[in-house]
């Protein structure tokens, strides 16, 4: 396989000169926006990052936005809740990437919590699917992920799916009774789906 | 005498060292050709002797074309090279075996109990009456006179070897030379004879053994083992290309882990392999994808049918090989999908959609099924036969009855057990890093089927014998072996079977060191039982049927794991089996550990009455982990809990979370 990149000398950015291998865009904008980041930062090598250099204005805004949205959710406002959630995520995205990850994620793993139990309350089964898919791909294992993942499948009709995350999301928390409570109601819905009886 | 090498002169040996040499070839070879032509059973004859099999015929469009492939497979077998191979070898075989070979020579030879016409247990007497009696008939001097010069010297010789043999076995110094030579008159000239007819190797001929010389070690030999070499290289040892194979480990190291690997993907994965691009050159890969499409829509086209089904034939085999690849990297998000696509392909179906179980049947109007409740075969049963009619969209009546009679005979399985289990140890207890097993205990079940009867505990014990002590896992061959399955849409038949895969809950992924596990062999006779008889929990006829799962790890540390098992049928959806399973690693009870303490403890107390100051005072409670904690935990005792940490951690996490009251009241929102 080969490919023909461009440098542009003025922007130091990198271009594909056919667009054959769709596969790479996605790396090369990566790249791309890396290279801008450290341009725009001036120094030559970015500081490490750490919870000092984290920038305190975003986060003020993201977490007004935060808070903005769980009073929506509490006042049972979810669209305006799930707006408030997408713009901070949003935000969150345009962090600098050379700032402390581990502190990016964990604003963005709540975000997406959030976000998902108000898709979940709004019965935007899907949307609310793929932000707690994503959250369980990022290793988020907290037997609450694998209930709202659960939900998200069972209203989806997914049932076998929805069992499967119950019972993931056990084998973290036996005891966990909202868990348990719901993984019956799911294999009930999976006899009769089945008709079948015990 | 020394020993000398003799060319054979008179052609005596050298024909049995061909024979010797050809045999060694042809008989391995006829043995594994005629093994591959009976191994080519009839399926519906097999299927005739197996309790629960679907043994019915269904006449489809593409029937001839289907067939063809049949048939061009089936002579592939029987007519190949290695039936020339065979023939000829045989042939020369027999010609030699008859014709050339001379009956040995004999001669030579010097056994004096044989010339004499004696036993060996002979005793002296017996030995010197023989003699006197040989010696009479052939003695020179008592020789009738009417002989002819001829017969008179033969007479004479032979009238030489019987006093030789019998001073053999009589005189001291001649019957040693016998016993240390082999022949009364000393040591004989030994021949050694080369296995080549002399005219080859003196005389004109002698061109051809440097020729044949040549040809076998010049050119022969380096073309087989050059071609067995690429063989090795281009291919793995599961038959699979390797640019094949490593275009799909490439594949699954690439890919983008944001996305989710859906039946599409692994399609296009498996239509870009060697192995199709080499064989179906002729077709882009938009061609490809439409003729797969064609079969997963259960449409014909005349025209193309016939690479429609060499293209079809081929897929179950590299999505196998993908399989193999993904479960060595323990992704089990590939390997699902994967296992679909393969049941699709098998069953005619299309890849997505929540209809597969109902769209696998014989006969049915996707758009129908498609716009109506039924997803599941159980329901199907449970609704009156009209509403069935309805759902599956069939309109005539003899067909109906094939769908339906097709699914009732689809199995699924009812877990009863699901456990390990260490051979040996009381109720089902796993010590620490013990070689374990998982037992599955099951019902097979028809979705004609309801409700589920009570069976006994008892049933669900193996016997404890000698060989499950020794290798729990020869249950499994126990068991009678799967039918063929029922896909009259895949164009050649195949065994059912289940390939089972274990994944720890964790980590999401496959079990460490283990590998695609085959159920092959279940009692399906469940299938044909009424429900009376399923529900009667006094019925001897109900077979309960156990699976016995290699664990590859020892078990660890005491502690409970979670595994999910994962168990998917090569053909049939709704038969595939998903559970999870508790792996709970507790202390053994061992009794004479127990009085070991006790001893120990009496040891102690003898010492605490010797000297009672110092008590319990510095002797403090042992710790959770070590050994004496365990068996103070064992007994009750008080045990330090060594840390907190990880429990803490697990708290901060539950703070951050505002909505842990979410409200997913799924019962009264009903079917969304």
């Amino acid at each position: 396989m080969e490919t023909n990149l461009v440098y542009d000398n003025k922007s130091k950015k990198i271009t594909l000169s056919d667009s054959s291998n769709p596969q790479y865009k996605l790396e090369i904008d990566q790249l791309n926006q890396l290279t801008t980041e450290i341009i725009a930062q001036g120094s030559d090598v970015p500081p490490l990052p750490s919870a000092e250099n984290f920038n305190k204005d975003l986060s003020k805004m993201i977490k007004k936005l935060y808070e903005g949205g769980v009073q929506a959710f509490k006042m049972n406002k979810f669209e305006e809740s799930c707006k408030q959630f997408s713009i901070g995520i949003e935000m969150i995205n345009r962090r600098s990437k050379f700032e402390s990850f581990q502190l990016t994620i964990q604003e963005l793993s709540l975000f997406l919590m959030s976000r998902t139990d108000a898709y979940l309350k709004n019965k935007q089964y899907l949307k609310a699917f793929n932000d707690v898919d994503l959250l369980l791909n990022m290793q988020m294992n907290s037997p609450d992920n694998f209930l709202r993942r659960g939900v998200a499948n069972f209203f989806l009709g997914n049932y076998e799916a929805a069992r499967s995350d119950y019972q993931r999301g056990l084998s973290f928390d036996e005891n966990n009774q909202r868990l348990q409570h719901e993984l019956n109601i799911c294999l009930d819905k999976i006899l009769e789906e089945n008709g079948d009886r015990l | 005498m020394a020993s000398e090498y003799n060319y054979d002169e008179s052609g005596e040996t050298w024909p049995f060292f061909i024979l010797a040499i050809l045999s060694l070839f042809l008989i391995p070879l006829t043995i594994k050709y005629i093994s591959r032509i009976l191994s080519n059973e009839n399926p519906t004859l097999y299927n005739e002797s197996i309790k629960g099999s679907i043994n019915l015929k269904i006449d489809l469009a593409n029937k001839d074309a289907i067939e063809k492939f049949q048939n061009k497979q089936k002579s592939s077998k029987i007519f190949n090279k290695t039936l020339i191979l065979l023939i000829i070898g045989w042939s020369i075989l027999i010609y030699i075996g008859k014709y050339v070979t001379k009956e040995a020579d004999l001669t030579g030879l010097f056994d004096p109990y044989t010339i004499l016409d004696i036993s060996f247990t002979a005793s002296e007497k017996e030995i010197k009456s023989k003699y006197r009696k040989l010696s009479l008939k052939y003695h020179p001097d008592k020789l009738p006179r009417d002989l002819t010069e001829e017969a008179r010297q033969q007479m004479e010789q032979e009238y030489i070897r019987v006093t030789s043999a019998y001073k053999a076995l009589t005189d001291e110094a001649i019957r040693e030379n016998f016993l240390k030579y082999g022949h009364p008159d000393g040591e004989q000239s030994t021949v050694h004879g080369i296995a080549l007819p002399k005219f080859l190797v003196d005389g004109k001929y002698n061109y051809l053994v440097v020729l044949l010389y040549f040809v076998v070690i010049g050119l022969l030999l380096p073309y087989l083992v050059g071609k067995w070499w690429s063989n090795v290289k281009s291919h793995t040892r599961n038959g699979l290309h390797v640019n094949s194979a490593s275009n799909f480990v490439r594949a699954v190291i690439d890919r983008d882990p944001a996305k989710i690997i859906t039946p599409k993907t692994i399609l296009d994965w498996i239509l870009e392999s060697e192995e199709i691009n080499q064989q179906f050159k002729h077709l882009s890969k938009e061609e490809r994808l439409n003729l797969v499409d064609l079969h997963f829509n259960r449409k014909f086209d005349k025209e193309r049918e016939d690479d429609k089904i060499e293209l079809i034939s081929k897929l179950p085999f590299l999505i196998n090989g993908l399989i193999d690849i993904a479960v060595a990297f323990k992704l089990q998000d590939v390997v699902l999908p994967a296992e679909d696509v393969k049941k699709c392909v098998i069953s005619a179906t299309p890849i997505n959609g929540k209809y597969h179980e109902i769209l696998q049947l014989p006969f049915v109007d996707p758009k129908v099924v498609e716009s109506q409740d039924v997803k599941k075969l159980g329901k199907l049963f449970a609704i009156t036969e009209e509403q069935a009619k309805a759902a599956l969209g069939i309109k005539n009546e003899k067909e109906f009855k094939i769908a339906m009679q097709v699914a009732s005979k689809i199995p699924s399985l009812r877990i009863l057990e699901a456990e390990f289990k260490v051979p040996g140890e009381e109720d089902g207890i796993v010590p620490p890093n013990s070689t374990a097993h998982i037992s599955l205990k099951f019902l097979v079940k028809s979705p004609r089927l309801k409700s589920c009867p009570d069976i006994d505990d008892e049933k669900l014990k193996d016997e404890e014998n000698l060989e499950y002590m020794k290798n729990p896992l020869y249950i499994n061959e126990k068991q009678p072996s799967l039918p063929y399955s029922y896909a009259p849409y895949f164009p050649h038949p195949f065994k059912l079977n289940w390939s089972c895969y274990l994944i720890n809950q964790k980590e999401n992924k496959i079990v460490e060191d283990s590998t695609k596990i085959l159920l092959e062999n279940i009692d399906l006779s469940n299938l044909e039982i009424s429900q009376e008889e399923w529900i009667d929990e006094k019925n001897e006829n109900l077979v309960i049927s156990t699976f016995k799962i290699p664990f590859t790890q020892p078990t660890g540390q005491i502690g409970k794991y979670h595994y999910r098992l994962i168990m998917k049928n090569n053909a049939y959806f709704g038969s595939d089996l998903d559970i999870p399973i508790d792996l709970k690693v507790t202390a053994i009870p061992l009794k004479n550990l127990d009085n070991l303490k006790k001893k120990l403890e009496d040891i102690g107390k003898e010492k605490e009455s010797d000297d009672e100051e110092d008590s319990d005072s510095d002797i403090s409670d042992p710790e959770e982990d070590s050994l004496a904690g365990a068996l103070a935990a064992l007994k009750g005792q008080a045990v330090k809990k060594k840390s907190k940490k990880v429990e803490e951690i697990d708290e901060d996490e539950e703070e951050e979370e505002p909505f842990s009251d979410i409200n997913t009241d799924t019962e009264d929102e009903g079917d969304n």
